[in-house]
């Protein structure tokens, strides 16, 4: 299932194509996906807990090694690409990054510019000067002194995010970022998200549980289910309780419509297994 | 806790170094033979330089006479004596160095690896291992040197490195050991080799054991006659290694994902730290013994000082652990002294074991800051 994209957005800056993987235990546990994302979408991935949604994030980061098909970012595949150049394009922020760090806030934003400069002990000014705009641009600038242990977990994230960030990717992976967050941080990390691909072009790819959020927030949603593509395409095509209800297993309501805002999915009861 | 530069850096590993400079080019001015020779005069002698009777900085063949006046044949002799006793006492202290910021470093750069702040050099079973070595070269008398090293220090270092070689053999195969499951394997293949020991204690007779015991408590004594400098081919490698992989390091305590994601070969960088560590740290242990404390807490007291950025962290770790091993060696022979003028006994030339002195020095310290300091561990 290929989602090809109507918008003339020249070639795309990430493919796969009948990407698979698997563990000893189960060696068919994904695939085949395939997938075309272009530069400044915002991409999320949904389905229900174990159906693949982190593996393939992992392989999308290039972090593990796919069983069959490739993986190629501008046309390369992802395994001729060394790691250090591999990182210098793609950022991945892991489902449970390091909370209990004992270090400042702007030393691990500081952290993601390892890529960018391999062989000096120091970060030079140009170093300073973007990950200064990396925890502005996350609103994280008022504690960047304080160590990350100290911070409330939203604002774990953002560092996290902004630390990401100061690695300059054109590719940006987040596992489930807004996990465990209050409302409001949700919508700050999800806005935080949405501007970077808007205004920074950067290709963002986001794992959640959150339908409604990557409906609102993500211009493509990919849907997994038990390690397949259930659907692909834009969020008003694949966000209805039609496609959500038989992989989910959930009977589902739609709520508002096109003249009151976004339309909302709530999840109404459980389907009983075999039952009406 | 403001972020690393050139000054930063500079300023804090330099004023260690510096410290632990002040403290080599004294240390031939400090020990427990009975002759006392200051370590400016030590040094001159060392050099070749000419001592005049007038220039003595303390004068103890003057007293000899009682007339203050020196003869060519006394300033020859005491020439003679600074001389040895440099060569003694720098040995000692260079010794001191080596084993200090050995396993200062080594243990700070477990501690990273196995994201555990109880790791220590000795956590994959080097220790028991190695003790295990030398307890059976002991027990079976092998007194010859076999290429070059005593058999002690031989069979200590094989244990040693055999054991990690078991540790890792059994943490190889489809999946990846968890860092606790590499430390319950170090553990429990180090309380293995503890009851091999414990059997081959109980079949040697009593100087065989006392032997042992000794050599479980730690010492410098083992080659202040030889050269100091034995191990350094097997501790150099892991200095610059472990020191060069701080950035690397820095990622990897970020986690495992991350730190691939930015590019670093976690598996790799794992291998050869634990490799050089290993290897490092036998060669220590097969020439003095287990000594304690200082893998443990010495890279505590620099994070609590220092911070934990491994790019400062680790090299001040390092000097730390040499300037400490040097003043506990210097407290253990102050102390032997001062316990002889206690007891009214001659003690003269006996040492407390450095084993035994590292934990009584350090844990103060480690204490006091501990308390006093807002950082964590």
């Amino acid at each position: 299932m290929t989602c090809t994209d109507s918008e003339p957005g020249g070639q795309p800056l990430f493919e796969a194509t009948d990407l698979r993987f698997g563990y000893s235990t189960r060696l068919d546990f994904l695939g085949p996906v395939n997938l075309e994302v272009r530069p400044g979408q915002c991409w999320a991935i949904v389905g229900p807990n174990g159906a693949g949604k982190t593996t393939l994030l992992r392989l999308m980061a290039g972090l593990i090694r796919p069983r069959g098909g490739s993986v190629r970012l501008n046309g390369v595949d992802l395994e001729a690409i060394s790691p250090r150049h591999r990182a210098r394009r793609i950022a991945f922020v892991p489902q449970h990054a390091a909370a209990n760090v004992h270090q400042s806030v702007r030393e691990i934003v500081l952290l993601g510019r390892y890529p960018h400069r391999p062989l000096s002990l120091f970060e030079s000014v140009e170093d300073h000067r973007v990950a200064e705009e990396a925890m502005r641009i996350t609103s994280i600038l008022e504690f960047a002194d304080r160590t990350l242990a100290t911070l409330s977990g939203g604002e774990a994230q953002r560092v996290h995010i902004a630390a990401s960030l100061a690695q300059q990717p054109s590719l940006l992976l987040l596992d489930e970022p807004t996990a465990s967050l209050d409302l409001r941080q949700q919508l700050v990390i999800f806005d935080i998200l949405r501007r970077r691909a808007v205004e920074d072009n950067v290709t963002v790819v986001v794992v959640t549980h959150d339908v409604n959020l990557a409906a609102r927030y993500c211009s493509h949603v990919v849907l997994l289910d038990d390690g397949k593509v259930a659907a692909v395409g834009p969020p008003e095509a694949v966000v209805t309780p039609d496609v959500l209800e038989p992989v989910y297993g959930v009977k589902m309501m739609a709520l508002g419509g096109e003249e009151s805002g976004p339309r909302w999915i709530v999840p109404v009861k459980p389907v009983s297994e075999g039952g009406p | 806790m403001t972020t690393l530069s050139p000054r930063g850096y500079i300023s804090r590993v330099g004023l260690c170094a510096l410290g632990l400079g002040v403290l080599i080019v004294i240390s031939p001015g400090i020990g427990t033979q009975s002759a006392s020779v200051g370590w400016w005069d030590a040094w001159r002698a060392r050099l070749g330089l000419t001592i005049h009777p007038s220039e003595l900085l303390n004068r103890p063949l003057a007293d000899h006479d009682g007339n203050g006046e020196i003869s060519h044949k006394e300033m020859d002799d005491y020439r003679e004596v600074a001389r040895h006793i440099f060569k003694q006492r720098f040995a000692r202290a260079l010794l001191a160095l080596l084993v200090g910021m050995t396993l200062a470093l080594c243990g700070g750069t477990f501690q990273v690896l196995f994201r555990n702040p109880l790791a220590t050099p000795y956590t994959l079973g080097i220790a028991s291992g190695g003790a295990l070595g030398a307890t059976v070269a002991i027990r079976f008398g092998v007194h010859q040197a076999l290429v070059g090293f005593p058999t002690t220090v031989l069979f200590a270092l094989l244990g040693g490195v055999a054991v990690v070689c078991i540790v890792f053999i059994l943490a190889r195969g489809s999946r990846r050991l968890t860092s606790n499951e590499l430390l319950l394997a170090g553990v429990t293949m180090g309380l293995f080799c503890s009851a091999m020991m414990i059997t081959v204690q109980m079949i040697s007779n009593e100087r065989q054991t006392f032997r042992m015991v000794r050599w479980m408590m730690g010492s410098l004594d083992t080659i202040t006659s030889g050269k100091p400098l034995t191990i350094l081919p097997f501790v150099l490698p892991a200095w610059v290694i472990l020191i060069g992989s701080a950035r690397s390091l820095n990622q990897y305590r970020m986690g495992d994902d991350l730190a691939l994601s930015r590019g670093v070969n976690v598996t790799r960088l794992v291998a050869v730290c634990v490799f050089v560590a290993t290897l490092a740290t036998a060669a220590v242990v097969a020439h003095c013994g287990p000594i304690g404390f200082v893998g443990l807490v010495v890279p505590h007291i620099v994070t609590l000082v220092l911070g934990r950025d491994c790019r400062v962290m680790l090299p001040a770790a390092a000097i730390a652990g040499g300037a400490f091993l040097i003043l506990c060696d210097w407290a253990s022979q102050i102390g032997m002294r001062a316990a002889g003028w206690a007891t009214g006994r001659e003690l003269g030339s006996a040492i407390l074991p450095i084993g035994a002195v590292t934990a009584v020095v350090g844990v103060p310290v480690f204490l006091a800051l501990l308390r006093t300091r807002r950082r964590f561990l």
